[in-house]
């Protein structure tokens, strides 16, 4: 049980992480709320969770031609020291303190995700981008 | 070229979330990708794979190094998390994104009520 568990937590979570979705965030919330972990620790499992789902899935991508090469570069080149800037503060902050401010992501995110389709109609026409005025359950790329 | 400094911008928001919180980079990275420089949502999601991955990894290296993660009780999350990044990288192209979205922003708000109220 103490590993079954875990385990199929981590692979509904892999799933969600590979499509992009925020299982990490999930797998966060699964590790503080059911598995009673503070935050950095929470946070450092989920880190190198992560490494390990995001590898087989990425390479899923890189197949299906869906990475923007460029944007990924740029993006991970500012994001570097960027993380161990936010690593090395969170080695200082109080953990109840980085509970509460992820729980302001989470909220500002889930309020997003949830609302997303009114946004997307105000804001700038994307293409085949996010939210769907119908609330389709495919997307128009899907069939690649 | 004003797209590089957008994915610039993107990417550095990604990293201190990553760094900080141990998670979320994504969360940053998609809706910047889509909204902001006008990246196609499949594409945002699998490009803020390839970025938060090496993020993870050096903020991986930083938690390792204080000794902030207990390895015994990480390992079933990473062999879950392996399976389910090969599955993932399958079936991609055939998930209805939008009801995922949905139940997703759902686990999201409950999470974050709770973690803010500290219940």
């Amino acid at each position: 049980m103490s590993f079954l568990l875990p385990a199929l937590a981590g692979l509904a979570a892999g799933m969600l992480s590979g499509f992009g979705v925020g299982g990490g965030t999930l797998l966060i919330l699964w590790l503080t709320l059911a598995a009673g972990m503070d935050q950095r620790q929470a946070g450092g499992v989920n880190l190198l969770y992560f490494t390990a789902c995001a590898a087989p899935a990425l390479w899923g991508h890189f197949k299906n031609k869906l990475v923007e090469k460029h944007a990924a570069l740029w993006a991970a080149l500012a994001g570097v020291p960027a993380c161990l800037a936010g690593a090395a503060l969170a080695n200082f902050l109080d953990t109840a303190l980085l509970r509460r401010g992820f729980g302001l992501v989470l909220l500002w995110v889930g309020c997003r995700e949830l609302f997303s389709r009114q946004a997307e109609n105000k804001g700038p026409h994307n293409g085949a981008s996010a939210g769907h005025p119908k609330g389709g359950t495919q997307e128009p790329n899907a069939k690649r | 070229m004003r797209q590089t400094g957008k994915f610039t911008v993107s990417g550095a928001l990604a990293g201190l979330c990553n760094g900080l919180f141990g998670a979320g980079g994504g969360l940053f990275l998609v809706p910047l990708f889509t909204r902001w420089a006008g990246m196609d949502q499949r594409r945002a999601f699998a490009t803020s794979v390839a970025v938060v991955l090496p993020l993870s990894l050096v903020s991986a290296g930083v938690y390792l190094c204080r000794g902030a993660v207990d390895l015994a009780a990480a390992w079933p999350y990473l062999l879950g998390g392996f399976a389910g990044g090969l599955l993932s990288g399958r079936v991609f192209t055939k998930v209805p994104v939008g009801w995922l979205r949905r139940g997703f922003g759902a686990l999201l708000l409950y999470g974050g009520v709770r973690a803010v109220l500290a219940l």
